[in-house]
């Protein structure tokens, strides 16, 4: 599941430099994986689009302009216009900042939660890790994107709020990773020097458990940006996600649905930018598992 | 893009196109086994007359069970139902109906003024429901049999609405069946007079209704009164657009309720025809939370009114023209077709800048952001919607903008909606009202009308409404309803936007569907061509 | 075995109280008023009196404070009672039983083609591993997982029912019913197991007795397919009873495009029009449903892998 430990309870600079080796040879054999750099290639597209947006986005995605809905693609409009005559591809560039911003930021509230749970529960073992390990149960026995339509429900359609109940729902598989990951590497030597040396149950879980946690959540995080992105989308499709105006994919795929049949471009392009943003992110997600996560 | 060649043909009336269809030649009208309708939801809950809260009740209604009066689509008189005859003293505090005598319910007993009280009596104990509220809700006194075929029914007040109303929602369920099944009538069985029994219930889903055979009483307002022609109707509801769509054009369907921006593919398309029904009720209406600032000033709802483009929001491909403009606050079925000339006179036309002089002369100044400002304040408007109004509130929004008024716009799930309207949450929200009659606005706008959740009190507007209500005359009361809709459009108590039509779309070879005075259609007449 | 099943079922206990407990909390959470809702199921206002209004509140018990609601609900729960569907107004179980089976064969289908469709693939991939196999059934499956499903959904519907008439767009009935939504709610799970196969399978290939198994002379196919694919199939087994647990939620999406009865959209329909008893009825039964599939699962396990023994 994860690598040998390279750390030791001393921190000397030879093994300061061993790590940035083994980074760098990580860092190599990643590069030189084929499906991880045309993954890495597109993201990297998408995050300059998305962040120079303002700058190359021909229209505002916001103006309207009803008299010109639903016009098909042409030299004014690459990809056409929206119901209410916004440019699709000024939509689709600034929601780029949209969807990649949902994706990451789902992961780091459902990863720092979930790890944080995830270590308490195998370090301290016994009631806090029975309490925890139901609590995980309860959630994944809770169909999530059911938990997520009630999450919602309760605190009103908007973005930030379908951020919140994809998180919930993903905080699961976090802890369910961590709390094995801890278990294992508890019983290892160097913990137990360490707890020997005097460090706090906090300073042994972050300085010398978290470092081996990271592999194989990084790469849950990775698919997890994926999921997180397709699931905006599900609910603005069940009418529980992003609020208008904003030109968040999901919700252009899902609004646009009921015009697919007269102008094909208004679900087309929000549905390939999900889809390709979708594919890198897991042939991203693809190479890392090889390079950190050798075995699985 | 044929959409401008599309909407000369819906603009032509249901019934026209109706006879244009089925007038020139004459085909031979036979039964067949299985009219296939889909609507956009099945409606759900109960099928019992005191019970049923769901507007599909209604349409089911018409096939499973009978009316005692019947209105005419066409020039919305009372025309004989399960009663025969019947007279209203001059107060409109009495009724007194004949029956026929030849009717029975499906399980084999027979209707009678016995079973006319039963179930009135029922609906008046509930106190809810629409069935409370059509048959007068406290104005209801009592029902007496008079002998086994006359049976007269008595008000505390004048309730001059009555006779509409027994023609729009008062079936009749079997007393036998009612007492018989106890909890499981109006969910697992429904006893009625109707053309059709119902075989199959299921909730949010379908229903199955199967021939009666013994049915021979037929109202005259449809073109036949006897057997019909399909031996079943299947009614499914399919809340996806697209989904419906499919299931017209994949052969599962021979009549959908469609979507307005699905017309014109549709149209285009040899295979299906389209016939457009006006909605009966009010039309899409912004309203406004008269006792927040600043949408209690006056000019600020009235600039709102001038900057909307009600003509651009129609063209839009939302209604892709499949619809109206509104001109009242009640729509144009309500009104019998038309408003007079006051109303029209009395449009708040789209002028951006009458809107920007009104702003200025309440002293919102247009701010540097493109939003105005009193005293520092932006001109901010909250505006709470339901999810299904997503696409509607969205160049409102943008329409405002242009004028410097920002409108902030909170989606709300449906309950979370209503109960945020009730509560006074909100600076403008939009909705509409389904039913018929003049009356449709009383308990909307009215001073403590049960659903005046506007803060709107006004004495003037309230001496129309009162006279739309218990004014004997037709006359006066239509003058009423003019009167009130003009006051209402010159105070801007809520701006008309949109009034909306449903769309069917059918297979060319389905004929004679009917619609009634209010707007869910029969199936009982339809017939297959070959 | 026998034994483990048992114990793993009593440990579930716990899980599902808290579940209905999470429920129960969420559903009070949820705005609106359920009673009001009961009115209001067509988007329109309607008046309701007072003294109905209390009425009804009485009917349900919601006039009670929220924990006691709770334990009169486990109360009747226990005796077997799951209460009646405020908006439907017949008792919960009563839907439930109704509705049940065609969830049951949409997701079983969908679980079955992506079980069959995600280890061929697989399969596929890894014995051909870095050849023009590999490549193209890696790039389906990556595809497969990137659409959102309504979208895929929404298309096959117009490809296969519109435009080919091959299948019917909507609704419940035969067997061909089944297939475009079961497409649609499995064609993510059918990626996710092809590509585990895929490593499971070449991880197996490299190790030891493979090599021995090889050595005796058995025929390369055979090696691969028997021996192999046995042992690792272990963790798919796994993971396709977590799917599982994604294959009913998602199937609320499935039922939607297709216009199907099952409790997916029955459990949106509770959720949204505030209907507390039919709302926590169906979690309550998803829950319990993914818990008992995982047990079976991990009971599987020893099955497939003489090597796991359980107390």
């Amino acid at each position: 599941m994860s690598q040998p430990p390279l750390e030791s309870t001393l921190h000397s600079s030879a093994i300061q430099s061993a790590r940035v080796r083994v980074a760098l040879a990580l860092i190599k054999r990643f590069l030189r994986h084929r499906s991880a750099t045309v993954g890495v290639t597109i993201l990297l597209i998408l995050i300059i689009l998305a962040v120079a947006a303002p700058a190359i986005a021909p229209f505002d995605p916001l103006k309207q302009n009803l008299r010109q809905g639903l016009a098909p693609p042409s030299a004014e409009h690459p990809l056409g216009t929206d119901e209410f005559g916004r440019d699709i591809l000024s939509r689709i560039l600034y929601g780029a900042r949209i969807s990649l911003r949902v994706g990451v930021m789902v992961v780091l509230l459902s990863g720092t939660i979930g790890v944080l749970l995830g270590m308490v529960a195998g370090y301290y073992e016994g009631r806090i890790d029975t309490i925890i390990s139901r609590a995980v149960d309860i959630l994944l026995a809770f169909p999530s994107l059911l938990l997520a339509i009630a999450v919602i429900t309760i605190l009103g359609p908007s973005l930030i709020n379908a951020l919140f109940a994809i998180a919930i729902a993903q905080v699961p598989r976090y802890a369910r990773v961590t709390r094995g990951v801890t278990l294992s590497q508890k019983q290892r030597d160097y913990v137990d020097a360490a707890r020997a040396l005097g460090g706090s149950p906090p300073r042994i879980m972050f300085i010398h458990l978290l470092p081996n946690v990271i592999g194989p959540v990084v790469v849950l995080a990775s698919l997890g940006v994926a999921t997180a992105i397709l699931t905006t989308a599900s609910l603005s499709f069940l009418g529980l996600g992003a609020q208008p105006p904003e030109p968040e994919w999901g919700a252009m795929l899902s609004t646009g649905r009921s015009y697919m049949r007269q102008a094909w471009w208004i679900t087309l392009f929000p549905g390939l930018a999900i889809m390709i943003t979708v594919l890198a992110i897991n042939l991203f997600g693809d190479g890392l598992r090889d390079v950190l996560d050798p075995k699985t | 893009m044929r959409t401008h060649r599309a909407i000369k043909p819906l603009l032509r009336t249901i019934v026209v196109s109706a006879l244009l269809i089925t007038g020139g030649t004459s085909i031979a009208q036979e039964e067949y086994d299985l009219l296939r309708v889909v609507l956009n939801n099945a409606g759900t809950g109960n099928l019992d007359v005191v019970t049923a809260r769901h507007t599909k009740a209604t349409l089911y209604a018409r096939m499973f069970g009978d009316f005692l009066v019947n209105i005419d689509p066409n020039d919305l008189t009372v025309q004989p139902g399960l009663a025969t005859e019947w007279t209203v003293n001059d107060d409109a505090t009495v009724y007194t109906f004949t029956l026929r005598q030849d009717v029975t319910f499906h399980d084999g007993t027979p209707f009678s003024a016995e079973a006319v009280k039963f179930n009135f009596d029922r609906i008046a104990e509930a106190k809810a429901g629409a069935g409370y509220a059509a048959l007068g809700a406290a104005r209801y006194a009592d029902t007496t049999v008079l002998d086994e075929f006359t049976v007269q029914v008595t008000f505390h007040e004048t309730y001059v609405q009555f006779l509409n109303q027994l023609g729009l929602r008062l079936w009749f369920d079997s007393p036998t069946a009612v007492a018989q099944h106890g909890e499981d009538y109006g969910t697992l069985v429904v006893v009625s007079t109707g053309p059709y029994k119902v075989v199959e219930w299921v909730a949010n889903d379908h229903v199955l209704l199967e021939r009666n055979e013994d049915y021979t009483w037929g109202p005259d307002i449809y073109k036949i009164q006897g057997l019909p022609y399909a031996r079943q109707i299947e009614i499914r509801g399919i809340r996806e657009f697209a989904t419906r769509r499919a299931a017209l054009e994949s052969g599962q369907a021979d009549i959908v309720m469609i979507g307005e921006s699905d017309v014109a593919g549709l149209e285009a398309d040899p295979r299906f025809r389209v016939e457009l029904e006006p909605k009966a009720g009010t039309v899409r209406q912004l309203q406004f939370n008269l006792r927040r600032a600043p949408i209690d000033d006056l000019n600020v709802r009235l600039a709102i009114a001038h900057a909307i483009d009600r003509e651009g929001l129609v063209a839009a491909p939302r209604y892709s023209g499949a619809a109206n403009v509104a001109i009242g606050i009640l729509g144009r079925k309500n009104m019998g077709g038309d408003f007079p000339q006051a109303v029209h006179d009395a449009q708040l036309h789209y002028d951006p800048e009458r809107a920007a002089e009104l702003l200025e002369a309440s002293g919102w100044i247009m701010g540097s952001s493109g939003i105005r400002e009193k005293d520092g304040e932006p001109l901010t408007i909250e505006m709470i919607f339901p999810s299904a109004a997503l696409s509607e509130v969205q160049p409102i929004q943008a329409m405002l903008s242009e004028v410097g008024i920002d409108v902030d716009l909170v989606e709300l799930q449906t309950q979370a909606w209503f109960d945020a309207e009730e509560a006074g949450n909100f600076d403008m929200t939009i909705g509409s009202n389904s039913g018929t009659g003049l009356n449709l606005m009383n308990r909307i706008y009215q001073s403590g009308g049960t659903n005046n959740w506007w803060g709107l009190s006004d004495a003037t507007l309230d001496g129309y409404f009162d006279t739309i209500e218990s004014a004997l005359t037709a006359e006066e009361r239509y003058q009423a309803a003019v009167d009130a809709q003009v006051h209402m459009l010159e105070n801007a108590y809520a701006v008309p936007l949109v009034d909306v039509f449903y769309p069917f779309a059918m297979r060319n070879e389905v004929n004679d569907v009917f619609y009634p005075a209010f707007s869910w259609p029969s199936f009982y007449q339809v017939w297959i061509s070959n | 075995m026998l034994k483990y099943g048992l114990k793993r079922l009593v440990s579930t206990i716990p899980v599902l109280l808290g579940v209905t407990v999470l429920v129960f909390s969420l559903m009070h959470l949820v705005p609106g008023d359920p009673v009001k809702a009961m009115f209001r199921m067509t988007g329109e206002s309607v008046e309701i009196p007072p003294e109905v209004y209390e009425s009804i509140q009485k009917e349900y018990g919601f006039d009670k404070p929220v924990p006691v609601q709770y334990l009169i609900y486990m109360s009747r729960l226990f005796r077997g009672d799951m209460g009646r569907s405020t908006i439907r107004n017949r008792p919960v179980s009563e839907l439930i039983r109704q509705n049940w089976r065609f969830t049951a064969e949409l997701a079983i289908t969908a679980i079955t083609f992506a079980i069959v469709l995600g280890v061929l693939l697989g399969v596929a991939a890894a014995v051909n591993r870095g050849g023009w196999w590999d490549t193209l059934s890696m790039m389906a499956a990556t595809f497969g997982v990137s659409m959102p499903n309504f979208w895929f959904g929404l298309m096959a519907m117009l490809v296969f029912a519109v435009q080919l008439g091959w299948l019917p767009a909507s609704g419940v009935g035969g067997f061909e019913f089944v297939i475009l939504p079961a497409l649609t709610l499995g064609i993510s799970a059918s990626a996710i197991i092809a590509r585990l196969t895929r490593s499971s399978l070449l991880e197996t290939l490299g190790e030891d007795y493979i090599r021995t198994a090889r050595a005796k002379g058995i025929r390369e196919r055979r090696v691969t397919l028997i021996h192999a694919l046995r042992n690792s199939l272990i963790p798919v087994v796994t993971l396709v009873g977590l799917q599982f647990g994604s294959l009913l939620a998602g199937a609320v999406v499935s039922e939607t495009v297709f216009a199907r009865r099952g409790l997916g959209s029955l459990t949106l329909e509770a959720v949204t029009s505030k209907d507390f008893p039919l709302a926590q009825g169906l979690i309550l039964i998803i829950a319990l449903i993914y818990v008992l599939v995982n047990i079976v699962v991990d009971m599987l396990y020893a099955t497939l892998d003489p090597r796991i023994q359980y107390e």
